[in-house]
This record gives C-alpha cells, structure tokens and sequence, in this order.
C-alpha cells in the first residue's frame, strides 16, 4: 500500500511535468496543426537556463528561464514555423525537429554540458501523508503550478478574444483574417506559451534531478500525454500527463526501472488503438 | 454482359444527418439512367454507397443478384461497377497513361514477389497492359497527352482521364458522378459522344449524375429524381420533364405534400 | 506530405532514349562503386562503406515514406530487430551471414507486417504516434533478449566470413556491402516500375480512387511496411557485423530520424534521392571535423560536435523551407535544362 501510493503521488507530479510540456503541444497542434517534435528540447534548455542562474533561487531563476525559453518558441515560430502553415504533417515534424537539434547544439554551444543543479522552489523536502508515505515538495508544486496553468490556459482559450482569434485561426486561417484576427501573430502567441510551458517543467525537473540538455527524450511521454487526453484538449493533456506518470511510477515500482518508458508507450498504443480521440478529445469527423 | 443493379430500399445517415432515405431504384442492363436533383440531394453519397465508401445505413444493394451491402470498395469493383468522382480523384505526379493503367489493377496478374524480381512474367504483363490502355486512351482523345502528369492537364481533360481510368476496369455498369461539371462545351460534346458510344456497344450500362439536366435528358433511357435524400420518381425524360414535383424541387417551390411522393419508385 | 514530383523511376518508360540514358548512368554508378576503394585511401573507403550502408537503410524507409506515404519513425528498431535475430541465427545455430540476413528479413517483414497494422485504422498525427510507441517497445523487448542471450554488453559480432572467405577487410567490407545495396536498390527499382509501384503511389495519393481501381489500400499498405521492415532488418544484420557489435543503445530515436532527415535530404520518393541525402547527411560530421582540424579547433569549432548537431539541424530545417524536393530536385532540374539544350 505504502508503495502504492508513493508511487501515486511521484508519479502524479512527474505526470504533471509531462502535463506542462503535453498543453505547450496542444496548444501548438490546435492552432497551427503542427506536431511539435521540440518540446522535450524547449523543456530541457529552460531547465539549464534556470539551473545556470540557481543563485538567485528558484523562482527568479525559473521565471527568467521560462521568459527566455518562450522568446526562444516565438522567435522559431516568426522565423521558420511560419512558411509551414498548410503544408500538412511531415514538413513540420521535421522542421521542429531540426528546431530541436539546433536548440540542443546551441545550448550545448554556448552553456556547455555539465550537469547543473537547482535549489527546491520551498524549503520543506517532503510533505508527509496518510499511511506513511510521503511527496517531494517539488512535485507538489509542479502538480499545484500545472493544474493552474491548465486554467488559465483554458480560460483564455474560451473568454478572450486572443483565445477566440487562436481558435478561429485553428479552423480557417483565412477567415479568421478576414474578421481582423492575426493568424501570424497567434501562431506566435502560441509557441511563446508553448516554449514558457515547457521551460516551466524544465526548471522544476531540474530541480527534482538534475539539468541536463540532453534529457530531451524524458518529454517524450508528453505525446503519450497529449494522445490519452486528446490531441485537441487543454485539461486533457493534464490528466493525460498525470495518468502517463502514474502508471510509469506503478510499473517501475512494480516491474523494474527499465519498464518505465515502455510502460507509457504501451498506454499509448492502446490509446491510439482503442481510442484515438483520447479521453476529453472530439473524434474524428469523416466525411468529405 | 451488362447486368441489373437493384437498389432497395437504401437508407444512409451521419449522425442526425439523413443523406438517403428509402431509395429504391432498379437500373436495367444496356441502360442508360440519369439521376437528378438540387445540390444536397443524396446523388453522390447514393453513389458513394453503391460504391462501399459509405457502409449503408439501411436497406440493400444488389448486382446481377449478388449482394453488394458490407463489402469493400475493391471487391465491388470486382464485380462489373466502377466509377468516377466528382471532385478529382487523380493521381496528379503519375502521368495520364499511369493514371489509365491503374484501372487496369485487377488484370496484373502478378504479385508484388514477382515484381520484386523484376523478370518475364511481371514485364510481359506490363507490355500486355499498355497495349491494353492505348485504345481507350485514343477513344478518349488522351492520345496527345498520355505521357504528361495528370496534375498539369486542364480541368475537363481530367475529367476524361478519369472516365478512362474507370474504362479501363472493362466494367459492365459505369457510375459517373457529375462528369461534366466545370467543362468546357467542347468536353460536354466529347461526353456525349462517349456515353452513346457505350450505349451502341452494348459493352456497359451507364447511371450518369450530372447537374447539367439538359445532358441527361440528350442521353438517358430514364431519369431519376432525388430530392431530400428521397427518390421522388423515376421515369422516361419527357415524363419527369413535365412533372410538377421536379419543377417543385428545383425551384423549392414545397406544395406537394411529402407523404403523397412514392418512394418505392421501381 | 505534399510534395508533387514524380520519381524519375516512374518515368515514362515510352520513351526508348530515357531507357538508354538511365542504363548508361547505371553503368557509370556501377563503375564509379567498383573504382571507388581502389583509388581512395582507407579513411574515405570507410566514410564510403557508411555511405552506402546508409543507402541500404535509406532506400527502404523511403519506399515506405516517400512512396507509400507512411510516416514512419520506427526504422532503428527494425534494425536492432534485424541484427538480433541475425545474431541469434549466427551464435545458436553457427549460420552463414547470408542465411542470417534472409532469417532477420524474415523476421523483420512479421514485425513491420504487425507494427504496420495501425496503419490500417490511423493516420497522419496518430499513426506516427503509434510508431514512435513501436520504436519503445521493440527497442525494450530487443534489451530484454540482449540480457537474456548475448549479456549486458550486447551482441559481439566475429569478424565476417562466408564460405571460409574472410571478409572483414575494410575493401571487402565495403563491397559486401555496396553489393547488398544495389540489391535494395534494384528490388525497389523493379517494384516502382511495376503495376505494384503505381498501386503504391496512388495509395498514397488517392486511396479512394486506389480503392475504386480494384486496390486493397490495405493489403499494399501492409505490403509495404512488410517489405521495407524485411530490407531495413536484413540491412541491420550487415551493419552489426561492420560495426562488430550491436547493443541496444545503439539503435535510439536519434538514430530512426537520421535516416528520415536523409530521405527528407535527398528527395522523397526517390532512388536517387535515397543515395544522395545518404551521402550528404553521412558527409557532414566528417567535413565539420575537418574543417575543427585544418582551423586549429579556434571557437565554435572547439566544439565539434556541438556544431555538427546545429548543422544538422539547420540543414533538415533548410531542406524543408527551401528544397523539399531534396537534392534529386537540384539534380532534375539540372537534367531538364540539358534535355533542353540549354
């Protein structure tokens, strides 16, 4: 039971990082419809930003970090995501994976490899809870952090005209134009958002382990995430992220530590098996 | 040999959305039947689900007495349908002659293995098929243009390649969904010509769904009226051209009352 | 995938002069393949074996990307899956490497057949999705069947031999595997050319109209995946034997998406395309390399490595925005203007 439950609590916070990067991807694919290949990338730059400016503490480092990591996503977006809009799925998997490789080479470059820390954002190691078992405080924040985010997220989705515009340009780029919108500067919005999420996530994993860019590959249950809870909704890719981190606590702490990864393959194969549209997702519509 | 294509009773809806309802129509072997109607009216998803596209809803289709309801769209075409689309449906990098051989897919004779390995008999198959697909490309009048990519051909010449395509499937029933939209008079000439051409041969029996009224009754033995997803008659040209209902239903003039239309109009 | 240029190989065959133009650049290829370790020093003779190995690896995902219109990701754990059953053939039952390939083909096709399966129901988003899921997966089972049967370590391969011929010299090394390559190479070739090819391409294009030409979407879809999983695994086989070793972390994501960025390089759909983005994206670490020597490895370049990770990088983006008909496009449009006497 102890076990259990530790495993529920750890995987509930690392699900809610997966969550973090998963609506940075919803964001993107519901507006612009690409699939973003660089968010792992984006995530671990804003965790080595924010580790490399760990002196000022957790906060100031991980808002500056996640300022500077979402300049990074609007830039990419002004400069090579925008020629992609239209040009249907391949194009865009492997411009924003190119993104990914020139983030990491560049990070690499300029900030080296060593592997960097980050202070706890409170004091307190662990909460204490029922049966004995125990959460890290960091994950208690990144799982409080991320559920807030997913709320604002979903209320400027659906109550500001910026949402409205975003939601609009998603459906007919050209429509949305025509009634003032500026599918060019939304799209912008959206990968700055999606760049602030993910380096949000960085800064807290770098603080629960360590900052390194070369994790880029632990954001890969992002896309698990955002499949279980549907590539098209907001508080999915939440519960998606924590149901993915969940069961990859359960089958390590169950299976062995090599089963994690796979184990949230597995859950999104079955997903796209049995429910492609995911658990808060709309199906489909065919019908030309 | 041409054959007998029986739709009965056929219903088909999405969602709430009743694309079909009740149809029923009997298309007779060496005919040539029109079907006509407002835009929304069911012609193309009818075809679609004579065609397997759409699994029906409701109802049946039949072919020379085999059923043709929950099968796929390539074991339909094996049984003597094949069509056209009303929107492009080319392969636009392949070139025109292509585009024709792909009609000629039932008739390889050989596997993927044997194409792999590339000798005798897949190359001898190849030769046979081009010799196959040159007179239809000239009946067509495709001649001049067979060796450029489909994609770079006007709209009408398009329209033929896929007319083409669909020959070359040697069917005994030819379902044309609105092959003359968007062509040029020219092309409607060239149409024509065709679809008599068919009718004198005796080689296939034609259902052509055309918005062009005046093509249909120019070809057709019999015309069908859809209208709101219902067939609401089907009769010679000069029958449904002086009937009220048909008036009614172009114009949207509703003062025929639904429930005196039969619909069991076979 | 929106590309709209047709694959030379797709050319019209009617045309007797293109048939004679394309044997004769197929000579020279040959010649040039022939020549190559014979003139060059062993270093290049290396760089050339990774080429074409890379070629052999290429050529069928982009059968199944290119022509086909899958999407795949899944290329690296077809590879591990070749060169683990080709590993299991050799040291259990003490076979030679060609009875190993043809097992790891066959084994390759049976896994491609079923990870190609959710490509009956998805598309697009979804089914990359599902074969990055596949990558995980094969790759797990893969480093489960290394613990159990080869050790932590990974498969040691013994130098190559067949027949009693030893074969691991860098020359015969390359030409074993330059010979497999244009094996790929002709199969593909053969296929394209047939009735099957246009299935293929009209699959991709239009499975509506396929279908209502008599096509099973399905049945060459999996066909497809089938065929290039058996040429990618048979290919994994070869490349555990060059590298004399295969593990599992080897064959990772990064891996998969250097072959895609090849294809991506070169030109969808296209032979041709296959071997020039193989031969580039091979090229390029060891040009950055140089150029870190020849200018004393002063700034960026004291960080090599760094750098040729934002090349690469650049260059997948580069070809996307500004060539995405890939090198084979640079290479028609040359052709044309010369048909043209221009």
């Amino acid at each position: 039971m102890t076990d259990f439950l530790n495993a529920v609590w750890s995987g509930s916070g690392f699900g809610s990082l997966y969550g973090l990067v998963a609506l940075g991807l919803v964001v993107i694919f519901k507006s612009t419809g690409i699939l973003n290949f660089s968010g792992g990338a984006l995530m671990a730059v804003g965790g080595v930003v924010a580790a490399g400016l760990g002196a000022q503490g957790f906060w100031v480092a991980a808002g500056i970090a996640v300022v500077a990591v979402a300049g990074v996503g609007a830039v990419a977006n002004l400069t090579v995501m925008r020629p992609l809009l239209g040009r249907g799925l391949f194009p865009g998997v492997m411009v924003t994976i190119g993104l990914a490789s020139v983030i990491e080479g560049t990070s690499g470059l300029l900030f080296g490899r060593q592997p960097r820390f980050l202070p706890d954002p409170i004091g307190v190691p662990t909460f204490d809870l029922p049966f004995g078992t125990s959460m890290s405080s960091t994950l208690a924040v990144a799982l409080g952090l991320s559920a807030a985010a997913t709320v604002l997220l979903a209320i400027a989705f659906n109550r500001t005209s910026v949402g409205l515009q975003l939601r609009a340009a998603a459906v007919r780029p050209e429509v949305a134009s025509m009634f003032g919108a500026n599918p060019g500067r939304i799209f912008t919005y959206a990968w700055a958002v999606a760049g602030g999420l993910a380096a949000l996530a960085g800064a807290l994993l770098a603080s629960l382990t360590v900052a390194d860019i070369s994790i880029a590959t632990f954001a890969l249950r992002a896309f698990a995430a955002m499949i279980v809870g549907g590539v098209d909704s907001l508080g999915g890719a939440f519960l998606g992220g924590i149901l993915v981190g969940v069961t990859e606590m359960l089958a390590g702490t169950y299976l062995g530590d090599d089963f994690r990864l796979p184990s949230t393959m597995v859950v999104l194969m079955v997903f796209l098996m049995v429910r492609p549209q995911g658990l808060f997702g709309t199906p489909e519509v065919v019908r030309p | 040999m041409t054959g007998e294509l029986v739709i009965d009773r056929l219903g088909l809806r999405f969602g709430g959305v009743v694309a079909l309802r009740e149809v029923s129509i009997r298309h007779h072997p060496d005919e040539v039947l029109g079907i006509i109607g407002p835009n929304g009216a069911g012609k193309t998803s009818l075809i679609n689900a004579v065609t397997g596209i759409y699994p029906p809803s409701s109802g049946s289709v039949s072919y020379r007495g085999t059923p043709l309801t929950g099968r796929s769209p390539e074991s339909i075409v094996a049984t003597g349908i094949a069509r056209t689309f009303q929107h492009n449906q080319l392969c636009g990098d392949l070139t025109v002659r292509e585009n024709v051989l792909l009609g000629c897919h039932p008739r390889l004779g050989y596997g993927m293995g044997k194409a792999a390995l590339g000798f005798g008999p897949a190359r001898r198959a190849e030769r046979r098929l081009r010799g196959e697909v040159e007179p239809l490309l000239e009946l067509l009048n495709l001649g001049q243009v067979a060796a450029e990519q489909a994609h770079s051909l006007p709209y009408g010449l398009q329209k033929r390649v896929e007319m083409a395509r669909a020959l070359a499937l040697r069917p005994t029933t030819l379902l044309l969904d609105e092959p003359a939209a968007g062509t040029s008079d020219e092309d409607r000439a060239a149409l024509v010509r065709i679809i008599k051409h068919l009718r004198q041969e005796g080689a296939c029996s034609v259902v052509l769904i055309e918005h062009d009224v005046g093509l249909v009754m120019e070809v057709s033995d019999r015309v069908a009226v859809l209208d709101w997803g219902e067939c609401i008659m089907v009769d010679t040209p000069e029958a449904v051209a002086a009937d009220a209902r048909v008036l009614a239903a172009y114009l949207g003039v509703d003062d025929t009352p639904r429930d005196l239309a039969p619909s069991d109009s076979i | 995938m929106t590309q709209s240029i047709a694959p030379p190989h797709l050319a019209d065959p009617a045309q007797p002069r293109a048939g004679v133009r394309r044997t004769g650049l197929a000579v020279l290829a040959v010649a040039i393949v022939v020549a190559l370790p014979l003139v060059v020093s062993p270093y290049w003779t290396t760089v050339a074996t990774n080429a074409v190995l890379a070629f052999a690896i290429a050529a069928p995902l982009n059968l199944l990307t290119g022509n086909a219109g899958q999407f795949s990701l899944g290329n690296a754990a077809f590879l591990v899956v070749g060169a683990y059953t080709g590993a299991f053939v050799t040291f259990t039952f003490d076979m030679e490497l060609p009875i190993a390939m043809l097992v790891a083909a066959a084994a390759g096709a049976l896994v491609g057949f079923i990870v190609g399966l959710p490509s009956l129901r998805l598309r697009g988003a979804y089914l990359l999705m599902s074969t990055l899921a596949a990558h995980y997966i094969l790759v797990f089972a893969a480093l489960k069947f290394q613990t159990s049967q080869f050790g932590a370590a990974g498969a040691i391969f013994p130098p190559l031999r067949v027949a009693g011929v030893d074969l691991s010299g860098d020359r015969s090394m390359y030409f074993v595997i330059a010979a497999f390559a244009a094996l790929i190479g002709l199969i593909i070739t053969n296929i394209m050319r047939s009735g099957h090819g246009r299935a293929i391409e009209a699959v991709k294009a239009r499975d509506v109209a396929a279908a209502a030409c008599g096509i099973s979407v399905a049945r060459t879809k999996l066909w497809v995946w089938s065929l290039s999983s058996a040429m990618i695994a048979a290919a994994g086989v070869l490349q555990a034997y060059y590298l004399g070793s295969a593990s599992v972390e080897f064959y990772t994501l990064n891996l998969a998406i250097t072959y895609v960025a090849m294809i991506l390089v070169g030109g969808l759909g296209s032979l041709g395309g296959s071997l020039l983005g193989a031969c580039f994206v091979t090229l390029v670490p060891v040009v950055v390399n140089h150029l870190s020597e020849a200018y004393g490895g002063g700034g960026v370049l004291a960080h090599p490595h760094e750098l040729q990770t934002v090349i690469y990088g650049l260059i997948i983006i580069a070809f996307v925005l500004l060539k995405p008909d890939g090198l084979i496009g640079f290479v028609r449009s040359a052709a044309r203007r010369l048909r043209n006497g221009g």
